[in-house]
């Protein structure tokens, strides 16, 4: 009797706990899933255009940018910073940002670390982003809008003229004060975009330091999700090699409470064809379209399309040895006029380009101003039906051949990368054409497919083997958050930190993008700027330094229940402005 | 042996097949006014980009009619003539409404009137990307890919049958060695030996070729050797040799070609395998040079839209597998006729 009453004690006990648990209303989680591109590491510093989504979800900066409330324009917020820069002199040459206290970095389980962050860690951070042996991409990043005294002469610096690092204008005054002294005087402004890209990201010196190779020339930072420390909105959980990135929201990020989303997965997916399938299925937010896929969706209400912010050239090896032709302006002009530039564009859904600074380019934020919508632009540049004379070409061509003394037919090899399909298609294309306009018995073109880096290799290598390329197709991209036409021509400069893609030689140009370091102006006078960028442009085109043949779009299926910060794709920031701070519509 | 081997049914219908094969790669190219590499543009300079397959005498049977289903389409946007020229709607389907109310629609669509191309302009198995004749292009592809195999294995037959020779001729310190460095060559793996004599000397069909042979006459050379260790102790060697024949005549009159059986059906085994690996680097994008096109070049090209312009991956599928399975059966038949025990031989 007394076990049949415990029994029905018993059953009615667990009957009532379950129901209990019916009844309570668990808020689903909200996860992200978002393509991305293939990441390589969890450095900052050594990020690429690849890496940038990445680093954008887990680390967080002094300033960054924010959606207004109206969500189609944006502002420049302290993240962790505390406020805007202070300027200490009268000229706008000594400034002081104060970093907000109490901050930390989370680690990878989510634990908040005893590691802080403050001035002396900005200042180590900075350092190590300049490190010379490292010899990072952030290093160079670090004079975009700013020109921190010595900074760039300690990243650069030769064993004739070694600078020590207490000779950077970067120092930590007390525990939350950073103070930057600079050559040339900056707009607070100016001041604080420095301060948005991420090679301005702060690193944990010790596990910084510890993981540094012997000779200090390479680090392990930021190869496993354990081996970096994070203080952006999410820090990173699981990092699948080529397939997924996993990053749960960080509760100790300065805006934690302003974020939506509980975790997000970053997606690789190597074929646009699979992602799209996976979008249609629901296991994606997003989907990116090449222009073979996106066909099919032109009309549906989730396709989005806006500019790329990059241009997709011809550059030209005029230093090779065996093909000295490729040095002959005729030759040069020829190709230039032998491309229909509108039919391209077609084919690859982009816009067709006979210039070099991007249409997303602005010249004045404030009043979204382009660059191409500038007087000066509009002085120097051609239509695109102006750029192509195929007849012009055919003399040209002829002209150069002449000139170069080849009575027979020229063949030029052009090297594109696999796996990316604007240039492929824009490859087949410039041979058909090319052969079409210049004759089959007098010209052809053979196409070198290879991998990106192979590609990147063969294009930096001609300082050392001048015929390591003949001709090449490639693409700069420009930063988001890039609002400096000027700074569009440093890649065409003979001093580009990363090595110009082609000998260039422009004495005009190599000139001009000093004027960075020294003229205060360029980075605080947008006429001024706009002025030399126009310059600097109509000199490159002229002498067809480059080819340019279209702007790519970037194409997207968006799925409606996402809410980006931004309503609208904005040309200058993309569809993928800060996906970390969207928000998903229940289902 | 031939009557042998026209008994066997299955290798009789697999020459047939490999004769149309090679006829259609020879032929088939110069059946259609266009070109391998001419991309095809309609009258506003617009790129006939990834046409459908349209046969006129299939036509009427409902096969390779040139239409194409346009899907997610805005219903409201049907009856305007800038977007669906007249005529070129048959009709549409799964229509639904999105979040907004917009109504939506899949289109079926004449394509040939859709992209303004004559009743005169057939492509038979539609175009790719580049509004090029895939018909001309698949069966230029073909006799890319059989070339390249023919001249692989020829390659390897010779340099194989020679190496074999001398190895199993003279046997003793002369085998040992070669025979070790055959089989040094023979372990290192058929794609790493392509891929770098592909770095080494860029891509081509002379390099395929080349590739190819570096390690295929590893193959050919053992068989060889295993005939000649087998014959030249037999007795009609050494009469010959009795009588004063130098080693080249009876490595060349005699034992060679009494090893001929097996050499003909090996190297007949080696085609389809060399077509194979050929498809296989083009696909990892090892392939000859654009604009040439073979049947690996032709896959690689198509999978990035798979879904989307399934033909474009299917006709080159179908040549490969046909071909594959067609060499496949007729080594078989041919190696049976060869075979000097089976008890149906003469």
């Amino acid at each position: 009797m007394r076990v049949k009453r415990l029994l029905v004690l018993l059953l009615t006990a667990v009957l009532l706990l379950s129901l209990s648990a019916c009844g309570k209303k668990e808020t689903p989680e909200k996860v992200l899933r978002f393509p991305d591109t293939k990441w390589t590491t969890l450095n900052p510093y050594l990020a690429n255009a690849s890496e940038d989504m990445l680093n954008d979800f887990s680390q967080a900066r002094l300033y960054r940018r924010f959606a207004n409330e109206d969500r189609e324009t944006v502002y420049i917020r302290p993240e962790l910073a505390e406020s805007e820069p202070q300027q200490m002199d009268a000229e706008g040459k000594v400034w002081r940002i104060k970093i907000r206290p109490g901050l930390f970095f989370t680690d990878s389980q989510g634990q908040k670390t005893d590691r802080p962050i403050n001035a002396a860690v900005f200042e180590a951070s900075l350092k190590a982003a300049l490190d010379p042996k490292l010899a990072q991409r952030a290093g160079d990043n670090l004079g975009q809008y700013i020109t921190i005294l010595n900074a760039r002469e300690y990243f650069r610096q030769t064993p004739e003229a070694p600078v020590d690092w207490p000779a950077v204008g970067i120092k930590a005054v007390d525990e939350l004060t950073l103070e930057l002294t600079l050559t040339t005087a900056a707009t607070q402004r100016n001041v604080m975009q420095q301060f948005i890209g991420y090679g301005t990201v702060p690193t944990d010196p010790a596990l910084f330091d510890s993981l540094r190779s012997g000779d200090g020339t390479s680090t392990a930072y930021g190869t496993d999700v354990d081996k970096a420390l994070y203080c952006g909105a999410f820090y990173v959980t699981k990092w699948v090699k080529e397939s997924v990135i996993t990053l749960t929201k960080n509760p100790y990020y300065v805006f934690a409470d302003e974020i939506k989303i509980d975790r997000a997965e970053l997606h690789y997916v190597e074929s646009y064809q699979t992602q799209a399938e996976m979008y249609l299925s629901g296991q994606l937010d997003a989907t990116a379209l090449t222009s073979q896929i996106a066909v099919q969706y032109l009309e549906r209400e989730d396709y989005v399309s806006y500019a790329a912010r990059y241009i997709m050239q011809i550059e030209i090896n005029r230093g090779n040895t065996k093909q000295p032709i490729l040095d002959n302006q005729n030759f040069k002009d020829a190709l230039w006029y032998a491309v229909d530039r509108a039919s391209l564009a077609k084919l690859v859904a982009g816009t067709p380009a006979n210039y070099i600074i991007p249409d997303t380019s602005l010249a004045d934020p404030e009043k979204s101003l382009y660059f191409k919508d500038t007087d000066t632009a509009k002085s120097y540049r051609e239509t695109v039906e102006e750029s192509y004379q195929p007849q012009k070409a055919r003399e040209l061509f002829e002209k150069a051949l002449a000139e170069e003394g080849i009575s027979g037919k020229l063949t030029l090899h052009l090297l594109i990368e696999s796996d990316n399909p604007d240039m492929h298609t824009a490859s087949l294309f410039l041979q058909h054409h090319l052969e079409e306009i210049f004759g089959a018995e007098r010209f052809s073109l053979a196409i070198d497919e290879v991998p990106k880096k192979t590609r990147l290799a063969n294009m930096k290598a001609f300082r050392t083997d001048p015929d390591s390329y003949e001709l090449a197709l490639s693409n700069w991209s420009r930063e988001a958050t890039d609002e400096s036409p000027f700074n569009v021509l440093d890649v065409y400069s003979d001093t580009y930190w990363a090595q110009a893609n082609a000998p260039y030689g422009n004495a005009f140009i190599n000139e001009t993008i000093t004027l960075q370091d020294t003229d205060p102006r360029v980075k605080n006078d947008r006429a001024y700027n706009v002025q030399l960028a126009g310059e600097m442009e109509k000199a490159a085109l002229e002498a067809r330094l480059t080819i340019p043949l279209f702007e790519t779009s970037f194409q997207y299926l968006v799925s409606p229940k996402l809410i980006l910060p931004l309503k609208n794709p904005s040309p200058s920031l993309g569809f993928t402005f800060k996906p970390w701070l969207a928000d998903l519509k229940s289902e | 042996m031939r009557d042998r081997l026209k008994k066997n049914k299955a290798a009789r219908a697999a020459f047939w097949i490999l004769l149309i094969l090679i006829a259609m790669a020879v032929f088939g190219p110069l059946m259609t006014p266009y070109g391998y590499r001419e991309q095809l543009t309609n009258e506003a300079g617009e790129y006939l980009s990834n046409m459908p397959p349209r046969i006129p005498l299939l036509k009427k049977l409902g096969i390779a009619r040139g239409y194409a289903v346009l899907r997610d389409r805005r219903a409201e946007y049907l009856s305007d003539t800038e977007r669906y020229p007249e005529g070129s709607v048959i009709r549409t389907k799964n229509y639904y409404q999105s979040a907004s109310g917009a109504e939506y629609c899949d289109v079926v669509v004449d394509y040939y009137v859709y992209m303004g191309v004559g009743e005169d302009v057939n492509f038979w198995l539609g175009t790719d990307q580049m509004g090029r004749d895939l018909w001309t292009r698949l069966w230029r592809g073909t006799r890319v890919s059989l070339l390249i195999a023919f001249f692989a294995v020829a390659a390897d037959t010779v340099i194989g049958a020679l190496y074999g020779a001398v190895c199993g001729y003279f046997g003793g310190k002369t085998d040992l060695i070669l025979m070790r460095f055959c089989e040094i060559v023979r372990s290192i793996p058929n794609v790493v030996i392509c891929s770098l004599f592909i770095m080494l000397l860029g891509t081509g069909v002379r390099t395929m070729i080349l590739a190819l042979a570096v390690r295929g006459w590893t193959h050919t050379a053992q068989l060889v050797r295993a005939q000649f260790l087998r014959n030249k102790t037999r007795e009609y060697v050494l009469a010959s040799r009795v009588m004063g024949a130098s080693d080249a005549r009876i490595i060349f009159r005699h034992i060679l070609p009494n090893s001929l059986s097996p050499l003909i059906s090996g190297a007949m085994m080696a085609v389809p395998s060399a077509i194979f690996t050929e498809a296989f680097l083009a696909y990892i994008g090892l392939g000859i040079p654009a604009p040439e096109p073979s049947l690996g070049t032709l896959l690689s090209g198509a999978w990035a839209a798979l879904e989307l312009y399934p033909t474009q991956t299917l006709f080159p599928a179908l040549v490969i597998s046909v071909l594959l399975i067609a060499f496949s059966l007729f080594t078989g038949g041919l190696r049976d006729a060869l075979d000097p025990r089976d008890p149906g031989r003469a």
